[in-house]
């Protein structure tokens, strides 16, 4: 039976007097356990974390059915679990973030085929849990499934205009409606394993209809660097949708090269709060089409980063020489491997697409609404169709509209999304012989990369530091691989993450051609896999600190799983959305401690990661009390769970 | 949504018929049996203009836009459909309700301004940590089923006062006359757009140019004043709304108003309804003793401690 929210009891009879709330506590009317499975962990961000679950079934029958408004059944959801405000300690009810109270209105107002579905939101334990319907896929990870080295060739043709069609429509929709996204991105937009594009996390988008204060106001930055429209870039305090198109018009390029068209480094803001201008991301989109001009942006001298603007030639002078936006398409498409007879390439209205996308000025750029009528989908794809996959049209033939399934034809199979599920056993952890003497470490690089040299064996490369050996040491070494050269080559672990933008490799005679350097080493301390992600900075890490042998690198995932099997040892519930138990009668009030605590100590980047913070830790190691307390279990952190190696 | 109403959750789910209505509060109050009787209070309404007004007191202190205040009072109606007030602390839902209102509207404030204003404007809110409006933040969402986003007359209220060239003086009655509609059922029953034209009607028809205004609304005046609507009986309005060609010969604005709403697909009924539900609102405003009201609700906090 389909939950309907209208037939949800207004207040039943023996409901507690929860308003009342100076003396009752507030008492979810549905609690999130009794109504899903979770079957794994997704993803983890600066928003919270989501999780992939399944209707529960009760002891006696079925499942419930949960139907999507258009009828078909939703088999499988995600569920958002926002991070609270303040972390550590015992929750409190704070007040819900801005951004939470935005993504809540926001999709329980809206409704499109193009727009991720909202199931139901549950307010427990004072997190706020938001139900959506599954998506298996994301652009992102299409991306980079493309670009993976097994699978490497482009996306096709069909499926990119499909992909765009459906995103637009989306998009015309909350543009209609009064709604700003602002923060377009791959990994932001969801597909379905029926091909349908979902645009998902609402997090920062809001209502434009005459606001009260200027929308700069609200929040100085918007969208992720990478995708951030030239007016925002240079400090426009009103802007329109139209940053929403240029997000799509980079979406589409990365689409079609598999790597973000302008990527740049995001300045980080200052300790004043200032909001400083991003001259490297300009510089970025410069390389490419050219600095802005006045005479083709009329309002261009009224930004209030004008002045700025005339610094990013400084800093980088391939502005003056841009690529063009026509060359780029071309350079792109034919080394692509778009091949003519299985694989044809985008027909020719997708760079006139572009180029009306990528327009500088917001006013001239297309809007959503022109962007579906443009020939690119209503005249083009004469090429995608010729290689009868049934999207688009022999020329001269009646054009079809891009499909709303953007598989259609396609034979490709896209791997279902990762993600952690509950572990049968707890995984077996390495005794610390085995990364003793760092010899299959060394093994593994070996296997990877022959023949390597390394003339910076025992010193930082940036500070000259020595270095000690890496993996579960004080201070831990990167180690990088110049993919011309073979050069291997160390540095410190701080140093490295102020380096990342350094693309070159520093082998003297390397140094003038190459710009692509891979983070090789620093492995988890679970897996043993190297910790990296495609960009090769190091990231989704959690430093986990042992009193005995000092802090160790885990994969964030490794570290959920690790997580999961500790739970299962000292068998707590609800394994995974960090609820406190639910006992009969004394429900939600007394959420132990050290459950919140155990949910979100030891997170973080491993760069914050400081002195004073882990001798925090190693207090509460002491501290908690490692067995029941209250009827609830808690997590015992003994030396144990956070290393392998010291007894 | 913010462009299209009729699609929205508040056309979907949030407005009602007049029965439905009755139904909701008899069911609400049958569901609690005996709080009534042990908890007796004074005419619904005359809470409701207390609530409201309070409100606003509260809003003026932390210099709010109206529409903020608004949204707020919206979501305090829609919370005592489904809740029965004697279960609550009247205080804590407004302050709560603000709060939130002001995060909808972007324009948000910090939970511990809010907090400390409602505390030095009620002492009976007996809240003194962050957590309690952060809780009642949860119950309220939960209770509203995060249908949050709210359309008001005010949007249109500007675009019609354009149409029909109103000055700027019955433009401001008007707006008065749409902030009272949060005291009435109003907005639990119309769209928007009925309270504006009705009160753009009664702007009009009221206050014709050059004369001494006949109408105050009340939220102009302020709650202490109520003598505003002295001036206004239900019968002159109910003459004024008798006929089509009675009403034409009041004025050529009106005349425009009323040729407009011929043609237009806007249910008179509706319209004619809030007219007069604003001007009973007014009578019963002038029965209105906030002494009364204040000590009847404030026994409600007594007994929640």
């Amino acid at each position: 039976m389909a939950y309907d929210y209208d037939s949800a009891p207004t207040e039943a009879p023996d409901t507690p007097p929860l308003v009342k709330m100076n003396v009752n506590p507030y008492l979810p009317q549905r609690h999130i356990n009794d109504h899903y499975d979770i079957v794994g962990f997704i993803s983890s961000g600066t928003y919270g974390r989501v999780y992939k679950a399944v209707s529960k079934r009760p002891a006696n029958g079925q499942a419930p059915i949960v139907k999507h408004p258009s009828g078909r059944t939703v088999e499988a959801f995600a569920i958002k679990k926002f991070k609270p405000d303040k972390e550590g300690a015992e929750l409190q009810y704070t007040g819900i973030s801005q951004s939470a109270i935005r993504e809540m209105a926001l999709c329980t107002e809206l409704s499109h085929p193009a727009l991720i579905h909202l199931v139901e939101i549950i307010l427990e334990s004072k997190c706020i849990f938001m139900v959506f319907e599954y998506a298996e896929h994301d652009l992102l990870q299409i991306i980079h499934h493309h670009h993976s080295l097994s699978t490497r060739g482009p996306i096709p043709a069909s499926m990119l205009r499909s992909c765009m069609y459906q995103l637009l429509s989306g998009l015309l929709y909350l543009h209609q409606n009064w709604v700003i996204h602002r923060d377009l991105k791959p990994a932001n937009i969801m597909v379905t394993s029926s091909g349908a594009i979902k645009i998902g996390d609402l997090g920062l988008a809001r209502l434009f209809y005459k606001p009260l204060h200027p929308l700069y106001n609200g929040d100085k930055v918007v969208v992720t660097i990478w995708y951030r429209a030239p007016e925002l870039l240079l400090g426009s305090r009103h802007y329109t949708p139209a940053i929403d198109l240029w997000a799509v018009g980079c979406i589409f390029a990365e689409l079609l090269s598999l790597r973000p068209i302008f990527k740049g480094e995001e300045a980080k803001q200052d300790s004043k709060k200032a909001v400083p201008f991003q001259r490297n991301q300009m510089g970025k989109i410069g390389e490419v089409l050219g600095l802005p001009k006045k005479n083709e942006w009329p309002l261009l001298q009224s930004m209030p980063e004008y002045p700025s603007l005339n610094s990013v030639v400084v800093y980088n002078a391939s502005v003056n020489r841009p690529v063009g936006l026509e060359k780029w398409f071309r350079n792109t498409v034919q080394g692509n491997g778009y091949a003519m007879p299985s694989n044809p390439p985008p027909a020719d209205e997708a760079l006139e697409f572009l180029r009306k996308l990528l327009e500088y000025d917001p006013l001239k750029r297309m809007t959503a609404e022109q962007a579906l009528k443009h020939p690119y989908f209503v005249s083009g794809g004469q090429q995608a169709g010729q290689s009868g996959n049934g999207i688009g049209g022999v020329a001269g033939v009646n054009v079809k509209l891009p499909s709303w399934n953007c598989f259609e034809g396609l034979e490709t199979k896209y791997p279902a999304r990762k993600m952690v599920t509950k572990p049968v056993r707890p995984p077996r952890r390495p005794a610390r012989a085995e990364f003793e003497g760092n010899t299959t470490h060394r093994d593994r690089i070996d296997s990877h990369i022959p023949h390597l040299t390394n003339p910076y064996e025992n010193i930082c490369m940036i500070c000259s530091a020595p270095l000690t050996p890496p993996l579960y040491d004080t201070a831990p070494s990167i180690k990088q691989a110049c993919n011309a050269c073979n050069t291997i080559y160390a540095m410190d672990m701080s140093c490295a993450l102020d380096l990342k933008q350094l693309w070159f490799c520093p082998a003297p005679a390397c140094r003038a051609k190459n710009r692509n350097v891979l983070v090789l080493d620093v492995d988890c301390g679970l897996c043993a896999e190297a910790l990296r992600d495609r960009d090769g900075v190091v990231d989704g890490v959690v430093l986990v600190r042992c009193g005995g042998c000092g802090p160790r690198r885990v994969h964030r995932s490794c570290w959920e799983l690790d997580m999961v099997a500790r739970k299962e040892e000292y068998q707590t519930e609800a394994w995974d959305l960090g609820l406190p138990a639910r006992g009969p009668g004394s429900a939600d009030v007394a959420s132990p401690a050290a459950s919140a605590r155990r949910l979100n100590a030891p997170e973080g980047r491993v760069a914050q990661t400081d002195e004073p913070e882990q001798e925090d830790d190693a207090r509460e190691l002491d501290e908690q009390d490692p067995q029941r307390s209250g009827g609830h279990v808690t997590v015992k952190m003994d030396p144990d769970w956070l290393c392998n190696g010291c007894d | 949504m913010a462009s299209n109403y009729w699609d929205s959750t508040q056309a979907k789910h949030w407005t009602f018929t007049k029965p439905e209505l009755t139904e909701i509060r008899r069911n609400l109050t049958a569901s609690n049996p005996g709080l009534a009787t042990k908890h007796p209070l004074p005419d619904p309404r005359h809470i409701n203009i207390y609530l409201q007004t309070h409100l606003q007191k509260l809003a003026r202190r932390l210099n709010l836009r109206q529409q903020s205040v608004a949204t707020a009072q919206i979501y305090l109606k829609r919370f005592y459909l489904r809740i029965e007030i004697r279960k609550t602390n009247p205080y804590l839902i407004m302050a709560t309700a603000l709060y939130l209102a002001c995060k909808m509207e972007e324009s948000p404030q910090h939970i511990r301004l809010v907090l400390g204003e409602a505390a030095r404007l009620w002492p009976e809110l007996h809240a003194n940590e962050t957590g309690k409006i952060g809780e009642c933040e949860f119950a309220m969402i939960s209770t509203l089923q995060s249908r949050l986003i709210v359309h008001h007359p005010y949007r249109i209220l500007t675009e019609f006062g354009g149409l029909f060239g109103l000055s700027s003086e019955e433009m401001v009655l008007a707006g008065s006359v749409v902030n009272d509609c949060f005291v009435t059922d109003l907005p639990l029953l119309y769209p928007p757009h009925v309270m504006a034209i009705a009160a753009i009607f009664l702007a009009v028809v009221l206050r014709p140019a050059g004369q001494p205004a006949g109408l105050q609304a009340h939220s102009s005046s302020g709650p202490s004043s109520p003598a505003g609507v002295a001036a206004l009986s239900a019968g002159a309005a109910q003459s004024a709304m008798a006929g089509i060609a009675g009403l034409k010969q009041a004025g050529p604005k009106l005349g425009k108003l009323v040729d407009w709403l011929a043609e237009s697909r806007v249910e008179m009924e509706s319209v004619v309804d809030a007219v007069q539900e604003f001007v009973s609102l007014y009578q019963c405003w002038e029965e209105y003793q906030e002494r009364v009201v204040k000590e009847a609700v404030g026994r409600l906090t007594r007994e929640g401690k």
